[in-house]
């Protein structure tokens, strides 16, 4: 796969010294590491940040990083330890500040919506929130598990890799998020 | 009424679901499907929920042509210089603050660090696992416990 | 010094009540490996007990992932997974304390139908057990808490 190649040369020349090259590797994934991080921590700021963190970490690792695995991969599994360690220090087991507002600060995201009528937008921020809300019930690792698949499309073998874990608990993580998101969402829709 | 396959493998109907089963194991999965209206429901609704959270992933977009590049950069190059920077005057990045205030903020973060259980005993190794008690009929076993991360193999023997 | 005092007793049964309410079901994952002599790497599926392993005195060129079970297990009731592997394995596991580092359960193995363990164990949050069961061939159960 030509994606593979290209990491690998960018990380490459990343070690030589061209930080430019970082550039192409934030770019590229910044956006797939953000919604991981913000399905872990469900906050937008917050995830901005500690996307921002990942890249930083990452690249201070870079010589670690022993081209073996996939650059992606390792990546992740980055994003994942961070953003978990982020979540547990601000408070154990206590409930996280969620977004309570799904409307971007961005105006032209939130006009490009499909839907244009004002009492269905105010339908769909609902069902966003029960969205949230239902991800919010999960354990950080059922979240993780389902945001990886469901958002980023990675295989149980991959997210195997990047949970460090076994493909059946992948499956079942992903079972019991989606049991648990089926009572949340369904009778919503 | 479920009949066995799905009985025996709960995760069976999310391997289905994301293509993760062999050709054949996809097949006979499918056979099953028309037997059983829970898992054939079962994969409606998961359908659902992925349509729901693909919109809901939409609308968390960082924003058209926004890049965190430049923040980053930025911290990057502060940081380069600011590891060049350690022998210049360090006084300036001390912040004054009423002797008093800093008092309250310790006492106030003592009280919230130990009501965390910051303050509780050091960190369980992460394979940590005491063995209150344990017997074989028939068999004699093996205990081994790693030093660093405190994994635990009981190896039973034949 | 009254109120102060009830606010830290109310403050005490919080973090006591956090502690218990933590859920009420034990959830465990059970792998089911068997290893081999025969040289390749480790299936990907178990990829996360590699490390583990090669520090251990096991020492077999591979390992296969033959099985795979989860369960969420109320506090009182006994979990049953049964295995149709060449040896019919069955593990019975009943939690007894669901604390907020730790777990307590008692442990029962039968292999080909006999009884071949039978443990209480304190397992770390997050943490995993292995149990090496003998047979043709050798199968290794690891038994980590939570999914």
């Amino acid at each position: 796969m030509s994606t593979l190649k290209e990491d690998r040369d960018l990380v490459r020349s990343c070690l030589e010294g061209n930080i430019d090259d970082f550039r192409g590797l934030v770019e590229k994934y910044q956006q797939r590491i953000y919604l991981v991080v913000y399905g872990i921590i469900l906050n937008r700021e917050q995830a901005r940040d500690l996307t921002q963190e990942v890249f930083l970490k990452a690249y201070r690792s870079l010589g670690k990083f022993k081209g073996n695995a996939q650059f992606y991969t390792w990546l992740y599994r980055i994003a994942f330890n961070l953003a978990l360690d982020a979540k547990r220090k601000i408070a154990n087991r206590v409930q996280v500040e969620y977004d309570d507002s799904i409307e971007s600060d961005n105006s032209e995201n939130y006009f490009r919506s499909r839907i244009s009528r004002p009492d269905q937008m105010a339908l769909r921020k609902e069902l966003y929130d029960k969205i949230i809300k239902g991800l919010g019930a999960l354990s950080d690792e059922q979240r993780t598990a389902i945001v990886l698949r469901e958002w980023d499309g990675h295989s149980y073998d991959e997210i195997s890799k990047i949970m460090n874990c076994s493909t059946g608990t992948v499956m079942s993580r992903l079972h019991y998020a989606r049991e648990k998101l089926k009572k949340e969402i369904i009778p919503y829709l | 009424m479920k009949s066995k396959i799905c009985h025996n493998n709960e995760v069976l109907v999310d391997a289905y679901y994301d293509g993760e089963l062999s050709p054949e194991e996809s097949q006979e999965y499918k056979s099953h499907l028309e037997e059983c209206p829970e898992c054939a429901q079962s994969l409606r609704d998961y359908g659902s929920i992925s349509g729901s959270l693909a919109d809901l992933s939409r609308e968390l977009q960082l924003g058209e042509g926004i890049s965190l590049w430049p923040e980053i950069s930025s911290r990057l190059e502060q940081e380069h210089s600011v590891r060049s920077m350690k022998s210049v005057g360090r006084r300036m990045f001390l912040l004054r603050r009423p002797a008093w205030m800093g008092l309250a903020i310790s006492a106030a973060a003592a009280l919230i660090l130990f009501f965390s259980g910051a303050f509780q005993s050091e960190k369980l190794p992460s394979n940590f696992c005491r063995i209150d008690n344990i017997s074989s009929p028939e068999h004699n076993y093996m205990i081994y416990q790693d030093k660093s991360d405190g994994l635990t193999i009981i190896w039973i023997m034949e | 010094m009254r109120i102060t005092f009830c606010v830290i007793v109310v403050l005490f049964n919080l973090i006591a009540s956090l502690d218990a309410a933590l859920g009420d079901n034990l959830e465990v994952t059970i792998d089911v490996l068997e290893p081999s002599e025969e040289p390749g790497k480790i299936a990907p599926g178990i990829q996360y007990l590699e490390d583990k392993i090669n520090r251990s005195p096991l020492k077999y060129q591979n390992y296969m992932e033959l099985a795979s079970a989860f369960r969420s297990i109320p506090q009182g009731e006994t979990g049953t997974i049964e295995f149709n592997l060449r040896q019919q394995l069955k593990l019975k596991i009943t939690p007894k304390d669901l604390g907020e580092r730790k777990v307590k359960f008692s442990l029962k193995i039968w292999s080909g139908g006999s009884l071949i363990l039978e443990s209480d164990l304190t397992l770390v949050r997050m943490g995993t057990v292995m149990i090496g069961s003998p047979g043709n061939p050798d199968l290794i159960i690891a038994i980590s808490e939570g999914f």
